[in-house]
């Protein structure tokens, strides 16, 4: 089984991501902030 | 029981990287987030840090997110990490943010409701002055904000319910603390002292569920929402290096049995309790919400990640506070990313 996963990358100057929260959007779109700084949206396509 | 969720890939590097099921849509480079909520096309973000407080977005495109508005927090202390909405609500944290400033001397503790009818132009409605540091982390529905806060006579947060249904007067409906807590009304002080106390609870029905930080969970009866009553509390033994953070009912049962889940918070500084197990996530058969069991912990080895997990921060912290039909649970781990995790394949 293909374990769904993302790493962002971190914010300039920082060591390591801090993935801090997510939301799903209506659309099945993940939101994700970092602690320190940045946002990424992330499609999830399921197990295929 | 224990299980170990597979690995990254092991190259290195700071770019993004995720399992083939993934697309990356879009990176924003934005000040960092403590929490953010969506409802419809607007996305709101509370800032970990000041001087930003709370940004809305429009998010219709979700390639090009717009920024509508900004708000900063109200005083040089006070970060406004939180933030949830109702309908045409916002109701956002005030807490002291260490750093430069006095503690003891700290005024902005508390809540702020905003009117956001025009996204672009919030407007204030209220500010409720709470205590101490003020206020972290809550829950909202249209009737009641459900707030973690500090409380005079108490040591530790504890849970302050308030009617919000008029947002210019919103009343203080009743309070739940932890036995230890209540030092003004005579309790025993905790041994751990503030340590033992509220991160927050998320209301489920009639009962919420809570994160009680050094002091494990609890479940508390709230069909009377004056009174809300203990209906179970459990303590890790022997204690587990990082503080719980949040616990979670699902709605919908799962293999005939009620589920919660939960997240341990993993610090930037584990002190003497570096290398000890990183925080994992846990489901539980809240079948009877008085005897709450544990079912899984869910730990990511180290290699989970290409960052160094024993200099970094790598483990749990925050869910998505939905667990939809598909059973599918996404959790973010700091340095190991975001995770999604089938939680009713515990033992697969």
């Amino acid at each position: 089984m293909n374990r769904p996963y993302v790493i962002p990358k971190p914010g300039d100057g920082v060591a390591a991501p801090l993935t801090n929260d997510v939301f799903k959007d209506d659309r099945g779109l993940l939101w994700v902030t970092d602690k320190e700084r940045g946002l990424d949206v992330i499609e999830y396509r399921g197990d295929s | 029981m224990t299980e170990v969720l597979p690995s990254a890939e092991s190259d290195s590097g700071t770019a993004p990287r995720a399992s083939s099921n993934i697309r990356h849509l879009c990176r924003m480079e934005i000040a960092g987030g403590g929490q953010i909520v969506i409802d419809g096309k607007y996305a709101y973000i509370g800032h970990q840090h000041r001087p930003q407080g709370t940004t809305i977005l429009d998010i219709s495109d979700p390639r090009k997110p717009k920024i509508l508005s900004t708000l900063t927090p109200n005083h040089p202390w006070s970060h406004s990490h939180k933030a949830r909405v109702v309908g045409d609500l916002m109701v956002v944290n005030s807490e002291y943010e260490r750093g430069p400033g006095q503690h003891g001397e700290y005024p902005d503790g508390g809540f702020r409701i905003y009117d956001v009818k025009d996204r672009s132009n919030p407007k204030l409605v209220t500010f409720v002055k709470t205590h101490g540091k003020g206020v972290h982390r809550f829950d909202l529905d249209e009737n009641y904000a459900y707030i973690s806060t500090e409380v005079e006579g108490f040591v530790g947060n504890i849970l302050v319910i308030y009617d919000i249904r008029t947002p210019s007067k919103p009343l203080e409906v009743s309070r739940w603390w932890m036995d230890g807590q209540n030092v003004a009304g005579g309790d025993e002080p905790h041994l751990r002292r503030a340590e033992h106390r509220l991160h927050h609870a998320m209301r489920c029905g009639s009962e919420m569920y809570a994160g009680c930080w050094m002091s494990g969970i609890s479940i508390i009866d709230v069909s009377d929402i004056s009174r809300p009553r203990t209906m179970s509390r459990y303590e890790y033994d022997p204690p587990c290096p990082e503080p719980t953070h949040t616990f979670l009912k699902v709605q919908h049962r799962i293999g005939g049995k009620q589920i919660a889940v939960s997240t341990e918070e993993e610090r930037s500084h584990r002190g003497a309790d570096a290398g000890k197990p990183h925080a994992p996530l846990r489901t539980w058969d809240v079948s009877d919400s008085t005897k709450p069991k544990l079912l899984y912990s869910y730990y990511l080895p180290e290699s989970a990640t290409p960052y160094p997990a024993d200099k970094v921060r790598f483990g749990t912290h925050q869910l998505r506070e939905q667990v939809d039909e598909d059973n599918l649970l996404y959790v973010t781990w700091f340095a190991g990313g975001l995770r999604i995790v089938d939680i009713s394949r515990g033992d697969s």
